[in-house]
């Protein structure tokens, strides 16, 4: 059976006791791996939101693999399946990306991640057929109006948690107002959580929040080739 | 008021499978598997809200 050397993260070159997987280090950089069968892989698939499908359970084991290193110093997650020839591999790639790595790991160092998410409000379906003309027009202005107080509301709100972010990122998704991760010092945790409740009450938006995450979405470099 | 810790399993496998950092070139082992779960995911975000 053929197997590979499966890596969770860089990070800095410690001793970490991580019950499993291991470090190997260069130069003070290090990866964090763990030996695996590559058939693990073959066969899975993606189910939705199925908490016990296999896929979910090695993504959960990812990232409680990254937290657990991520408590005691700055990591860069490496992408879900990445998957190294050898250990030779794993020192090749720390060694020709050395100063790179360290930069973004120098970069998200001190910082975690919060996710922030406003959905458009759902619809209260309303009963149109007695209305005149006049008052159909009018509770259409009206909505229109809403949602576009909404979309303003969600854009000063992710103005304000930019504010307080060391970095933001954000995404489109169709039906929500704002999808958006932010790094944040943790000198910074409590202003920014103390914003997040501020705004939505005074903007009278519901946000979602999860986090704090290690900087999944902050360390989006490409590591090319080794 | 804010919903707190609402993170989902799609939240955690936006995070896990579709973000981070890529390691390309002869040092890895491609397995495609994993790209296939890639774009599965991808078509899901795209309408996530939905």
């Amino acid at each position: 059976m053929s197997r590979g050397l499966y890596a969770y993260a860089i990070t800095r070159d410690r001793q970490l006791d991580l019950a499993g997987p291991w470090l190997v280090g260069h130069r003070g950089l290090a990866l964090v791996v763990a030996e695996v069968e590559l058939d693990l892989f073959a066969g899975l698939e993606f189910e939705e939101a199925a908490e016990d499908s296999p896929l979910a359970v090695l993504a959960r084991y990812h990232d409680s693999v990254v937290r657990a290193v991520f408590e005691h110093e700055p990591v860069l997650p490496l992408r879900f399946g990445t998957v190294l020839e050898s250990i030779d591999a794993a020192v090749r790639l720390l060694g020709a990306r050395h100063e790179e790595a360290r930069a973004w790991l120098d970069r998200v160092d001190g910082r975690r991640e919060w996710g922030v998410r406003v959905r458009t409000a759902a619809r209260v379906p309303e009963d149109l057929s007695g209305l005149s003309g006049t008052a159909y027009l009018a509770q259409r202005r009206r909505r229109l109006t809403d949602a576009d107080v909404a979309r303003r509301g969600a854009e000063t709100l992710h103005e304000a948690l930019t504010g307080r972010a060391a970095e933001a990122t954000r995404r489109d998704a169709t039906g929500l107002l704002l999808d958006a991760a932010y790094l944040v010092d943790a000198a910074a945790e409590h202003d920014f959580r103390a914003e997040v409740e501020r705004s939505t009450a005074d903007l009278g938006l519901t946000a979602e929040i999860t986090g704090p995450w290690p900087p999944y979405s902050f360390t989006t470099v490409e590591f090319a080739d080794a | 008021m804010p919903e707190q810790n609402a993170a989902s399993l799609v939240d955690l496998l936006d995070r896990v499978v579709h973000r981070g950092a890529v390691v390309r070139g002869d040092v890895v082992i491609a397995l495609a598997g994993v790209e296939l779960i890639r774009l599965d995911l991808r078509l899901l975000l795209i309408g996530i809200g939905g």
